[in-house]
């Protein structure tokens, strides 16, 4: 395949997920400008291994391509000075080790609480959804939002299913404790 | 079933994950459980809250625009960023070694055109059916010193074997499988839940030949000669994986 081929492939199998790709990418890294440059360096990944990839779901690809370009820029940013290292990545990366060694930032919480005043209803789900721990989050967002399966995300976070499914279980009951206390306080005010 | 179990339905319900047998009892459940029923109905509000378009992070118009035009050249330029392919490597959590003997191994990364579909054809239905029970070992067992002695007067080859735990790729095991009509040594090794079955034979007189990547139908397969011998890796992990253990496997193995 000649390079213009490739090129002209590449852009109509790749760019229609540009969207899921970035908001994945920016669930990820809590912040837009680091969700972009993930996403270009994930294109750019993409791009150069296009030659390989053959059928299968084009969105999976793409978003596993996002989360090894999001780790490592987590590493790369991890390894400079800790000047600038956000206490997100940080977290982030003790949770990607190992989960259960985490200590789970549980929403229902008084920092949450400061967090949901004067918000709007979007703004305080948006909250809720970025303080969970980020395995939760991952697994949350491309469900519920990028809609992939559980073997597909199985397969991008290789993990089993039944890790897959866990996790979510435990994502939909942390933030539906936390939705809860904040509709009730809508309610009440 | 219990309410315990119920919750383990739940979810599997509310994405459409469940086969027909676990819904109908799932429904039949609620229908008659107000708890469940009162839980099931606040999981499906909370997914429609989320699913809501405002929290969907729509890529911005200059991020599409920069991606845009970087395609047609292949590199996408950062103004104060290294070459993309040394970003590339340094990421990888590999040493130095490492990294060039994966440099080498994508450089000469060609893609076949379908020369070898029937033979490609039959190494997948040979990885499949190892994945189905009790069909993936002859012998079990990680011990590289157990592994290549079982080969021996089984077969005219004797495939090196190495034991890859400390890259990520466990050995699992071995068996023997026939390919194009001859009795071949399958080395049997496992990333996460993901299993490669790595195919040797003899191959009298060949030429070393570089390791080339192929796809067929979701599989990915890498090709490479070495030392007479005939290397088949086949697996459905993704293909920067796959180039890792092939480059980590041919490292192992030279002297």
């Amino acid at each position: 395949m000649d390079d213009e081929t490739k090129a002209r492939q590449f852009r109509e199998l790749a760019l229609p997920y540009l969207d899921d790709a970035y908001n994945f990418a920016r669930w990820l890294t809590h912040n837009s400008q680091n969700a972009e440059d993930v996403v270009q360096d994930a294109y750019m990944r993409a791009f150069q291994f296009f030659d390989g990839f053959r059928g299968g779901n084009p969105r999976a690809w793409i978003l596993t391509i996002v989360r090894n370009s999001y780790y490592a820029w987590l590493r790369k940013s991890q390894s400079q000075a800790a000047v600038g290292l956000t206490a997100a990545s940080v977290a982030d990366v003790g949770d990607e080790e190992d989960v259960n060694e985490l200590e789970m930032s549980d929403p229902d919480q008084d920092d949450v609480e400061t967090l949901l005043i004067k918000r709007t209803e979007a703004d305080a789900l948006h909250s809720l959804i970025a303080a969970l721990p980020s395995a939760f989050r991952e697994t949350l967002v491309l469900r519920e939002m990028e809609e992939l399966s559980y073997q597909q995300i199985a397969e991008i976070t290789g993990v089993p299913i039944g890790t897959v499914m866990s996790r979510l279980a435990r994502a939909r009951g942390l933030l539906q404790k936390a939705w809860a206390k904040y509709q009730e306080k809508e309610r009440s005010a | 079933m219990s309410c315990a179990d119920m919750a383990a339905l739940l979810h599997g319900m509310l994405d459409g994950e469940l086969d027909a047998v676990n819904a109908v009892q799932f429904e039949r459940h609620i229908e008659g459980c107000a708890a469940c029923a009162a839980e099931y109905r606040r999981q499906k509000e909370l997914r429609a809250a989320i699913r809501r378009p405002d929290l969907f992070h729509r890529a911005p118009e200059h991020l599409r625009r920069a991606i845009e035009n970087a395609i047609p050249s292949g590199v996408a330029r950062r103004t104060e960023a290294a070459p993309w392919w040394r970003r590339l490597f340094s990421d990888w959590r590999l040493g130095a070694g490492m990294s060039l003997a994966l440099a080498a191994s994508l450089a000469l990364f060609i893609v076949t055109t379908g020369n070898n579909d029937s033979l490609q054809e039959e190494l997948i239905a040979g990885h499949i059916r190892s994945l189905q029970a009790d069909h993936l070992t002859d012998v079990a067992t990680s011990d590289q010193h157990t592994v290549k002695p079982w080969f021996n007067g089984k077969l005219d080859v004797s495939p090196p074997v190495v034991d890859l735990a400390d890259g990520g790729f466990p050995l699992a095991g071995g068996r023997l499988d026939y390919i194009d009509g001859r009795a071949a040594a399958v080395l049997v090794y496992r990333r996460h839940q993901h299993v490669i079955n790595l195919f040797v034979w003899a191959d009298e007189g060949a030429a070393d030949t570089p390791p080339r990547a192929s796809s067929h139908r979701g599989y990915n397969l890498i090709h490479w000669t070495r030392g007479e011998l005939s290397f088949w890796a086949v697996s459905e992990l993704n293909l920067d994986e796959m180039r890792e253990f092939e480059a980590m496997y041919t490292k192992q193995i030279s002297p």
